[in-house]
């Protein structure tokens, strides 16, 4: 009740005072930036709707591309002009909340909207109980199958047929084992420590054998070098040395996980969603990124006997406001930030062909999937799992992860000295 | 007999007029230049973050010794000791080759040499990055036909720095190349033929009679050569990243983690203040020893 209260109160002074402006005739600029979709579209389908229900406000539109993001909005936070509403990739703005630069979203959202987000989601995007941002839509991080080569290989019946099986890193091995029996230069595993995009398909391995980079919940206390992650990380080590996955792990980048995989050179693969979506793999094979038209089945993580399966890693969209002394602008950012993600999220999530963050949000290319149905149920039972990235130095950890990979890879240090490195200076970054 | 040294007021006077046609791009140098150049150097006398910025002297500068003096700018000493020289002696060579040809030839040659300097970077690194990997590149494909293993071109700490010289070095040479031709072609036919009647062969001529005379040439491009490639960081943030184990880790891309990954702009530009301050004194040793051997 109180909530319910405060929450109109927010949303009621918001209105009165951007309406105070159309009153007087006077225009708001909001400055909006986004890195997900094609200028015209964004215009077309969210900022001409939305400037004609609110014609006081005009949304000033820059597209800023994926990989500039982050040096960008950080160069207009050090000169004091950032935007003043951003939609994109959420794994960046941690730092930025951190550091008071954005509002706690969590006070302009009724309970009933709070509820609508996914189990877990609120808390991935929260510091100190502020929830940074509007969570929008995410790409899921699960293990993968191709379907069509382990038939061909004989296998398939070893591996569980069903996101609702289970199995574990034994029963992986042994069918990694018939695999390069059947061809060595198919490998059943791909590892990569170089790049820091697509990190978490990386650290998905850890999960399976328990390992995260904060176990206890403790932002200063970094446990990927835990004896379950030293475990995880000499088990990727004896992969590579058996052949199960390719050398080179020290120079691989995660782009190469789909090279590998349209290439059908790794049956395994733990990575993006996408490529399960049956549209997608038609895609890949039409514009001949994909020499065959693979099936790709989404399956159950192995994991060591006697761990639970893990929640999923996510790569969420977000939008976020950005503090502004200007109270007329900070509250019509909030009206419009709110406004996009009530209005337009279907339209958003649909475009960039990911999972909605929202219960109420069931976009059309979704509906009759039956992955996503299945990615629904899983996400309703285990949740997300966070890979850090609420964490204000989860960009400088990311930088630090792979050095020690690749000086495990390398043989210049053992999975112990590695990990315990990775984690002193992890934890030096809060000194 | 004694020459008269005027004053500025003379000079302005006299040379108005060329002083008014270089002003716009003075300016222009000044305000995209030196004007950052001279915010970088107070930058780096503070401790600055995004949100706060407050005086510390020479604090950012201490702090240098432990990490800065070490891997990164021993990375960055081996880059230019390789690319310098390199760069350098391969495009005069290619250019006094293609020197040789007519002007169609000459012209077609030319042409392919600049063609990676035109195409985008990122797409000429995934170009390299595929011929680099290690299971479907094309440069351990064609070493498996000579019996040789696959060479981990960028997960290998010598290979990395000498693969992302090769990147460099193909994709900068050309500009080397059109300017060492540009100077060859402005050798005077007349010293050439007299070296030849002299019985001297075409190494020879060119060892001997075209390399001094485009020796302010050679100056021109170890100058700019030797500043580039202490500043190398393209090449290296999208092929490695720094790896493998900060093998390839250079000032340039230390500077930008610093600044871009873990906020402490004063450190970063401290980083640069350092970088300016060797770029300068090798070039500075560079302009006074190579002006001594001017042929000309």
């Amino acid at each position: 009740m109180f909530r319910k209260f405060v929450v109109g109160l927010v949303v009621g002074l918001m209105v009165l005072l951007v309406g105070q402006f159309a009153l007087a005739g006077e225009i708001i600029e909001i400055d909006f930036w986004e890195s997900q979709q094609p200028i015209d579209r964004v215009m077309k389908n969210v900022i001409e709707p939305f400037e004609a229900e609110y014609p006081n406000i005009k949304i000033n539109l820059v597209f800023v591309g994926p990989g500039q993001m982050h040096d960008t909005v950080s160069t207009a936070l050090a000169a004091g002009m950032p935007p003043n509403v951003l939609l994109g990739y959420s794994g960046r703005l941690a730092k930025w909340a951190w550091e008071g630069f954005l509002i706690d979203h969590k006070w302009t959202l009724t309970q009933t909207e709070i509820d609508n987000f996914l189990p877990g989601v609120v808390d991935t995007f929260s510091i100190e109980g502020k929830l940074f941002c509007y969570p929008c839509y995410f790409v899921p991080v699960v293990f993968t199958a191709n379907k069509t080569l382990l038939e061909r290989i004989g296998v398939w019946d070893l591996v569980p047929q069903s996101i609702e099986e289970d199995w574990t890193i034994s029963d992986f091995m042994m069918i990694a084992e018939k695999v390069k029996e059947y061809n060595p230069d198919i490998y059943s595993a791909f590892f990569h420590a170089n790049g820091r995009g697509g990190d978490v398909y990386m650290l998905d391995y850890f999960k399976g054998f328990g390992a995260n980079h904060y176990a206890s919940g403790d932002l200063t206390d970094v446990t990927l070098n835990s004896e379950a992650g030293i475990e995880a990380l000499e088990w990727m080590g004896e992969m590579v040395d058996r052949g199960y996955a390719p050398k080179g792990v020290a120079a691989f980048k995660s782009s190469d996980i789909a090279k590998m995989r349209n290439a059908g050179l790794v049956v395994f693969s733990s990575g993006a969603m996408s490529p399960v979506l049956p549209h997608v793999a038609r895609e890949m094979y039409d514009t001949k990124a994909s020499p065959e038209l693979w099936e790709w089945k989404w399956i159950r993580q192995p994991h060591l006997a006697g761990i639970d399966s893990p929640g999923i890693f996510i790569s969420p969209g977000v939008i976020s406001v950005f503090q502004t002394e200007d109270s007329q602008k900070l509250a019509a950012s909030i009206l419009f930030a709110k406004w996009v993600n009530n209005n337009t999220m279907k339209w958003f999530t649909e475009q960039s062909g990911n999972i909605p963050l929202q219960k109420s949000v069931e976009p059309k290319h979704l509906i009759k999937n039956e992955d996503y149905a299945r990615l629904s149920d899983y996400l309703a039972e285990y949740g997300i799992t966070d890979a850090g990235i609420h964490s204000p130095h989860y960009t400088q950890i990311r930088n630090l992860r792979f050095p020690e990979l690749q000086a495990y890879f390398m043989g210049k240090k053992t999975a112990k000295e590695a990990l315990d490195d990775f984690a002193k200076a992890a934890e030096d970054l809060w000194k | 007999m004694e020459i008269k040294h005027r004053g500025l007021g003379y000079r302005l006077k006299k040379g108005w007029p060329a002083y008014l046609f270089i002003m716009p791009a003075t300016l222009l140098i000044g305000l995209v230049k030196v004007k950052p150049m001279l915010e970088g150097i107070i930058l780096s006398f503070y401790k600055a973050g995004l949100k706060s910025k407050f005086f510390v002297g020479l604090e950012n500068f201490k702090n240098l010794t432990g990490t800065f003096l070490t891997q990164e700018l021993i990375n960055t000493l081996i880059f230019a000791a390789i690319l310098v020289p390199s760069m350098l002696i391969i495009s005069l060579i290619l250019a006094g080759m293609i020197s040789k040809f007519g002007k169609t030839k000459a012209t077609i040659f030319r042409g392919a040499f600049y063609l990676p300097k035109v195409t985008a970077g990122v797409v000429m690194t995934m170009v390299w990055l595929w011929m680099f990997n290690p299971i479907w590149g094309i440069f351990n494909y064609i070493l498996s036909f000579m019996g040789i293993k696959p060479v981990m071109w960028l997960a290998d700490p010598v290979m990395s720095k000498l693969s992302v010289c090769m990147v460099v070095i193909v994709s900068n040479v050309a500009s080397s190349i059109i300017i060492f031709s540009a100077a060859i072609a402005g050798v005077s036919k007349r010293y050439l033929e007299a070296a030849s009647l002299e019985g001297a062969n075409s190494l020879q001529i060119f060892r001997y009679v075209t390399v001094p005379l485009i020796s302010p040439t050679v100056l021109f491009l170890l100058l700019t050569t030797t500043s580039g490639s202490f500043q190398i960081f393209s090449a290296v943030i999208l092929l490695t990243e720094g790896g493998p184990m900060h093998s390839t880790l250079t000032v340039g891309l230390n500077i930008y983690h610093q600044g871009f990954l873990y906020y402490r702009f004063g450190i970063a530009a401290a980083h640069g203040v350092v970088l300016l301050a060797i770029i300068f004194i090798i070039c500075f040793f560079q302009f006074r020893i190579m002006r001594r051997r001017f042929e000309y």
